[in-house]
């Protein structure tokens, strides 16, 4: 029978109570298990905490859960009473009785009882047999039991919460109010762009008094505007901050965790190492802490499982028998590096490479051309292990590949270094806040895309000298090695082809190993944005990562390092494509929409331009088999852009057909050399594709 | 008193008619559902105009090179990035009046929003439930369906969920 709402979320909240108590208690026991001078101060810490949760949980009528807390305080009291060290197998029953008590809360989470599947006998068990023998035991206990009683019945009390839980989900919502909020205020700052320059044009037109009164009160509500746009841009730079204090913890609350699981590695195992940590005081976003948790532990299981050797080869080999792990944590700006790395083995290179050729992975060519941060990479393929054997700590190859998959999903990187006998470190590079990242703005054309800064090894200024072009692909020398170059325009598709220029600015990206040279218009410079799935319509275009808002809510559009890396050079060859191709010129997104979905059905490849500028630059590049241009072209005019194309050698002679929703622009049309005119009425995809389609074959004939 | 006999008949009459009125509840039949009905080319489109959530101006999209012709580009509506679709390229292209300048934003299900293009802001119409559903049902087959009315262009009503999957598989199978 379900319990009470009530009770449910009285038993909720005393969930995370005894979390917070069984925690500490853990890092107390390995406190203790290191022999400190005050002993008698920890044991009291951990019966204090013994104490509160078997008041709790027999007030909640969590009766088993009590009686174990009950238990391990009898053996914490015999240990206290006999002088007997917190070690070895009362330190592993201690641990396992609050892992227990914990467990099982967590189960009573959802039906307000310890479920009657869940048995303590093994732990309860564990707890008598790590009992100290000596005189008087038995008789001790009786007598602690009458001592505690009174104590118990006051303590039992429960104790008011010092903080407020706050579920994740609302502290998300909040998140997303407060970007919805900077985002209305970016629109303010546009109206207000907006009403400035109504302003000015009302001044420039009528000089009298009457217009100057009137543009001073627009400057003044302009100025008024701004005002409320700055004090709206405190108010949510002080409601983000402190969301951000709600939603951050210090990296000490993943860290602390660590020393019981490096504890119970090397019992498992048999050897001895001590973990350090640099660097527990930065604070991250909850969302990250929680998703490093897993990789961190799997890079000690490594460290631990793969890297520190026996005690008595360390001593063979010279080195302290106890062997050094260190997690070190770094904050430059926004971006955390955090380092796992140990003093042990070190990763045998000779070794993976052998490997990775006996399971098919590469073949010997290839793995005799694998540097090593390509074999270091061999290490993140799923189900790659050196290790003959499978043991609890390792050997079945699960682990780095997910390190890889998780520091992937939170947009960073990891990587390896290793010196063979020495040791191995890996290092995370990831964004300190979830979904903020360091991102480089670039232009191409006239669109500016951002790739995330950590893919970014370097930029430079082409020189001539450093472009060698090949049959299938350019590529750039760059040191000793020579990388492919491609062009950021040719490769979103905004133009055909790309002539490199001297001085032109190009960035080496490097992923997973692999590295290439991508030539842009311009650098936009770097920022920390915000950077947000793409809406699931488009979520499958392996282009993108994602999309940020600029200043004044402009989108950039984030492009996916794999996936610029990956690009085959054959896909950018603009020759050899048999398709016709189109260049529409429309200074409407919809109606170069509908151009596209009508000509691209019949097998057309279609380029657009929104501006007569930006179609003469594309063809000064690129050659089409038909131009369309609006007649109505914004601020240009789509009949001069025609007599301008027909008054240019290279572009006389290619058909250009002139659309318009008036007919009367007809004549004026053919007048300046049109091929054809469309009225836009007709324009249907089969007239656009049969009507095109015969131009090309008169054309042809 | 005649005429005083011919006043208190009418108002007996009248209140027996308003009696009656007051006693039948409004039948299924009657029930109707509001529409938001909006131009594009020659034709008259429709949605349930419980599924509108705003009219915005163009000018906030952001093209998507490399996407699917379908897809205008991306922009930011209350804090999420929606997808802007172009209708036309969505139902056929079949000419154009004038180039659509409003978008519609449009829940499609699920909490999940995108927008669509359209030449004018809709205006609001009903239409009697049992017409609609049967059209609905249609819709959802076929992502569009015309809807029986007495307007002299008939309406079509549409299913966006339906027609951006359709438009997903012909761009993939491209």
């Amino acid at each position: 029978m379900s319990a009470s709402p009530a009770l449910l979320a009285v038993i909720r909240n005393f969930a995370g109570e005894a979390q917070e108590h069984c925690e500490k208690a853990t890092r107390t026991i390995l406190a203790l298990e290191l022999g400190p001078d005050d002993e008698t101060k920890l044991h009291d810490a951990i019966a204090r905490s013994l104490h509160t949760l078997k008041g709790s949980a027999g007030t909640l009528g969590l009766a088993a859960l009590s009686e174990l807390a009950h238990r391990a305080e009898d053996l914490l009291g015999e240990v206290k009473r006999l002088h007997a060290p917190v070690k070895g197998d009362v330190a592993d029953a201690l641990l396992a009785a609050f892992d227990a008590f914990l467990t099982g809360v967590r189960l009573a989470y959802d039906t307000g009882d310890v479920p009657a599947s869940y048995s303590l006998d093994d732990v309860l068990a564990r707890l008598e047999r790590a009992r100290p023998q000596g005189e008087g035991a038995a008789s001790v206990r009786g007598a602690t039991q009458a001592k505690e009683a009174p104590r118990a019945a006051a303590d039992t009390t429960p104790r008011l919460a010092e903080a407020w839980r706050v579920d994740t989900a609302q502290v998300v919502s909040l998140m997303k109010d407060v970007e919805r909020v900077r985002d209305l205020r970016f629109r303010v700052d546009r109206r207000r762009l907006e009403l400035d320059e109504m302003g000015s044009r009302l001044k420039a037109k009528t000089p009298d008094d009457r217009s100057r009164r009137e543009y001073h009160q627009i400057l003044s509500i302009s100025r008024g505007l701004r005002a409320d746009a700055e004090e709206a841009a405190d108010t949510i730079a002080s409601l983000e901050q402190g969301l951000r204090s709600i939603s951050t913890l210090p990296l000490r609350t993943l860290l602390e965790p660590l020393y019981r699981a490096i504890r119970d590695l090397c019992r498992q195992t048999g050897k001895e190492a001590r973990l350090s940590v640099v660097g527990e005081e930065l604070t991250l976003d909850r969302r990250v802490l929680d998703a490093l948790r897993g990789p961190v532990v799997q890079l000690l299981r490594n460290a631990i499982a793969h890297g520190i050797e026996s005690p008595e080869m360390r001593e063979g080999r010279g080195k302290h028998r106890e062997g050094a792990v260190v997690v070190r944590a770094e904050q430059v700006g926004n971006t955390l590096f955090l380092a796992v790395e140990d003093d042990g083995n070190g990763v045998d290179f000779d070794r993976v490479r052998r490997v990775a050729i006996d399971r098919g992975l590469v073949s010997a060519d290839q793995a005799a051309r694998l540097d090593s941060p390509g074999l270091a990479e061999l290490l993140f393929r799923p189900g790659f292990s050196t290790r003959p054997d499978v043991s609890e700590a390792s050997g079945r190859g699960v682990g780095l590949d997910v390190v890889r998959a998780v520091v992937d999903d939170l947009r960073g990187r990891v990587d390896v270094e290793s010196v063979a006998g020495q040791g191995t470190r890996f290092v995370l590079t990831l964004p300190i806040e979830l979904g903020s990242s360091p991102v480089l703005l670039l232009r191409a054309v006239d669109q500016v895309f951002g790739v995330p800064m950590l893919a970014a090894e370097s930029g430079i200024a082409l020189r001539e000298d450093q472009v060698l072009s090949g049959r299938a692909e350019a590529r750039l020398q760059h040191g000793v090695d020579t990388l492919p170059l491609r062009d950021l325009g040719v490769l979103m598709g905004l133009r055909q082809r790309w002539v490199w220029q001297r001085g032109q600015p190009v960035v080496v990206l490097r992923h997973r190993g692999e590295r290439l040279a991508l030539g842009v218009d311009a650098v936009e410079g770097n920022f920390d944005l915000v950077v947000r799935p793409m809406p699931v319509e488009v979520r499958n275009v392996a282009a993108y990562l994602g999309a940020a808002a600029l200043a004044l809510g402009d989108l950039v559009l984030v492009l996916n390092p794999a996936w610029i890396v990956g690009r085959s050079a054959a896909v950018e060859r603009s020759t050899g494509d048999p398709r016709r191709r189109a260049l529409v010129v429309d200074d409407s997104i919809t109606a170069r929409a509908m151009y596209r979905t009508a000509l691209e059905s019949g097998g057309w490849i279609v380029s657009t331009a929104s501006s007569a500028d930006q179609a003469l630059q594309l063809l000064k590049h690129s050659v089409y088999d038909v131009v369309l241009v609006d007649v109505a072209l914004g601020e240009s005019d789509g009949v001069e852009l025609t007599s301008e194309l027909r008054s240019r050698r290279e572009t006389r002679s290619v058909p250009v057909v002139l659309v318009s929703a008036r007919g009367t622009e007809r004549d004026r049309a053919l007048a300046a050399g049109a091929t054809l005119f469309f009225d836009k009425r007709d324009c249907t995809a089969q007239f656009l594709r049969e009507q095109l389609g015969s131009l090309l074959a008169r054309g042809a004939a | 008193m005649n005429h005083e006999l011919r006043s208190e008949e009418v108002a007996r009459v009248l209140a027996r008619r308003a009696d009656r009125l007051r006693a039948v509840p409004l039948a299924d039949e009657e029930a109707v559902v509001w529409l938001a009905q909006f131009p594009l080319a020659d034709e008259v489109y429709a949605l349930p105009l419980e599924s509108l959530r705003g009219a915005i101006p163009l000018r906030l999209v952001r093209s998507v090179p490399l996407c699917p012709p379908h897809v205008i580009g991306t922009l930011m509506f209350q804090g999420d990035l929606i997808t802007a679709l172009s209708l036309a390229s969505l139902v056929g292209v079949r000419g154009w009046r004038s180039d659509p300048a409003t978008l519609l934003v449009v829940e499609v299900g699920a909490a999940a929003l995108c927008a669509i293009d359209c030449e004018a802001v809709p205006r609001p119409t009903t239409l009697v439930r049992k017409v609609f559903e049967a059209a609905e049902a249609r819709a959802r087959l076929e992502g569009i369906a015309e809807l029986a009315s007495e307007a002299r262009r008939p309406i079509l009503l549409l299913d966006l969920p339906k027609l951006v999957a359709m438009a997903g598989s012909e761009a993939n199978e491209r």
